[in-house]
């Protein structure tokens, strides 16, 4: 697990005052889940913040989990939590990626630089809404894949494939349909290129904050396995919570394994990261009694596009 | 009878879709194939032809490809799949197993593109039955006979593998107890 760094534990973010975060970093699942561990404290008062200040860079998992974070916060209190203190560049990537448009955070920042929609616009899928409803989810999905069609060309670079580009759409469908099919909750999906110490990623993010895979099973009275162990069996097996059978998740880790690609899926209180692995071929790391974070939030991850 | 998927739905402005998504456009897909196959005749080859489309997902599968073959058993025709992208190839494959597994029973559908198996078959087919399935094709049609002497098989074990290409719809017969490849 740790050769990758996508994995690696970061420190502990700090808390400034009792209502507000400081994190430290917000580019790996591990660094939210330090902001999820820390998401009480946001309540304690009716003035929660997240000051960004020490922020540089963050990775499209973390900008969606924020969003969900604000979500159920504004849902829960009535109120917005406040981000503080953005550098020009993280504010104007999060307006880039239509992050503030959603209109969930109070922002506090100084004046940020315009991103030009042409330069960096073709390599990334903004944040966009999943609904919960099936017609008006069909609707977006169906968007959403042509906007990757239409840019995958931009996205892949020197990777770009006709087969590279089917098979990410499959897995962009196949996991926004489960949070209209199973969370009963509305979601996000995005995507965005950028560069890192092993080269550059291509990483999709879907997420919703719904009942979670284990309450979806529960709730059509099905046991296929509890926590971290049924977050696997989903990725290996075809069961499903709904029919007698399913394939979604099964046939998306089998497309990113094939694509040698990383997943991370956590879901309530479990986690689960499949990465392959030269020895033992598709290896899964699990985790279970992490901090409740509502719903479930997949995290893909594809190496090697050069520009 | 050959079913053009692209058209089974109209869009507004005459535009037509390259990704096929979900288990409600399955839905809709299947129902409007649903109509035209009422006519199938008995015995018929049907193709779906998927030209110009490029990714068909497991859900849509599910909804539009599983239930064509499930009916093909039921109304006895044959299906034929026709212009399937490698991702398609893949997601059919992945759901027609699925399938098989759930229902304890060996599905399989004729495709007329080389697949990466190697054949021009997915589903659970035993390799001396695909291999038969294969020299049907070329040759189009065969007795018990001529295929049990190409493969030095006996003709019993040559009739039931022929019996189980049979029941799995990618193989068909008639009065003269010849046999014909759906292909």
């Amino acid at each position: 697990m740790s050769s990758n760094y996508e994995f690696l534990p970061t420190i502990k973010h700090k808390i400034m005052q009792s209502d507000t975060i400081s994190p430290d970093t917000l580019n790996d699942v591990y660094s939210f889940e330090n902001i999820i561990s820390l998401e009480q404290t946001l309540y304690a008062s009716g003035n929660a913040k997240i000051d960004l200040s020490k922020i540089k860079f963050i990775n499209p998992y973390c900008a969606v989990n924020l969003l969900l974070l604000g979500k159920n916060y504004l849902k829960k209190t009535g109120s917005k939590i406040s981000l503080i203190n953005l550098t020009p560049d993280i504010s104007s990537y999060l307006e880039r990626m239509d992050f503030i448009k959603k209109n969930i955070f109070s922002i506090e920042s100084s004046e940020s630089k315009k991103l030009s929609r042409s330069g960096m616009s073709k390599s990334i899928i903004e944040i966009t809404d999943i609904p919960g409803k099936e017609r008006e989810s069909v609707k977006a999905i169906t968007n959403v894949v042509a906007l990757f069609r239409k840019r995958a060309e931009f996205i892949f670079k020197s990777s770009f494939s006709e087969n590279n580009t089917d098979n990410f759409i499959t897995v962009i469908s196949e996991m926004c349909q489960n949070i209209f099919e199973h969370s009963l909750d509305s979601g996000y999906v995005a995507l965005q290129t950028y560069k890192t110490a092993k080269g550059p990623v291509v990483h999709l993010v879907v997420a919703d904050s719904g009942i979670g895979i284990e309450g979806s099973f529960v709730r059509m009275n099905k046991d296929c396995g509890r926590g971290s162990e049924l977050l696997v069996k989903a990725l290996t097996t075809p069961i499903s919570s709904k029919r007698e059978f399913g394939y979604g998740l099964c046939r998306v880790n089998k497309i990113v394994e094939n694509m040698n690609g990383n997943l991370y899926l956590r879901s309530n209180s479990d986690s689960v990261a499949a990465m392959n692995s030269q020895k033992n071929g598709r290896v899964f790391f699990s985790k279970s009694n992490l901090p409740f974070f509502q719903g479930t939030q997949i995290s893909f991850f594809i190496m090697g596009t050069n520009s | 009878m050959t079913i053009l998927v692209k058209d089974l739905i109209s869009k507004k402005g005459g535009k037509t879709t390259s990704d096929l998504l979900t288990r409600p456009v399955g839905k809709k897909y299947y129902q409007s194939a649903e109509k035209k196959l009422s006519s199938a005749m008995k015995g018929e080859v049907v193709i779906l032809d998927f030209q110009d489309i490029k990714v068909i997902d497991p859900s849509f599968a599910d909804e539009f490809v599983i239930n064509i073959v499930k009916m093909s058993h039921s109304k006895d025709f044959y299906i034929r799949l026709r212009n399937l992208t490698k991702s398609a190839q893949n997601n059919i494959s992945s759901i027609i197993d699925s399938y098989t597994a759930f229902a304890n029973k060996d599905y399989a559908v004729a495709v007329e593109e080389l697949l990466d198996n190697g054949s021009h078959f997915l589903g659970n087919i035993g390799l001396h039955e695909k291999e038969i399935a294969e020299f049907l094709r070329i040759n189009k049609t065969a007795s018990t006979k001529a295929i049990s002497d190409n493969f030095s098989f006996s003709e019993s074990k040559t009739e039931n593998f022929l019996k189980t290409l049979e029941s799995l719809r990618i193989i068909r017969t008639d009065d003269t107890g010849k046999y014909f490849s759906v292909l």
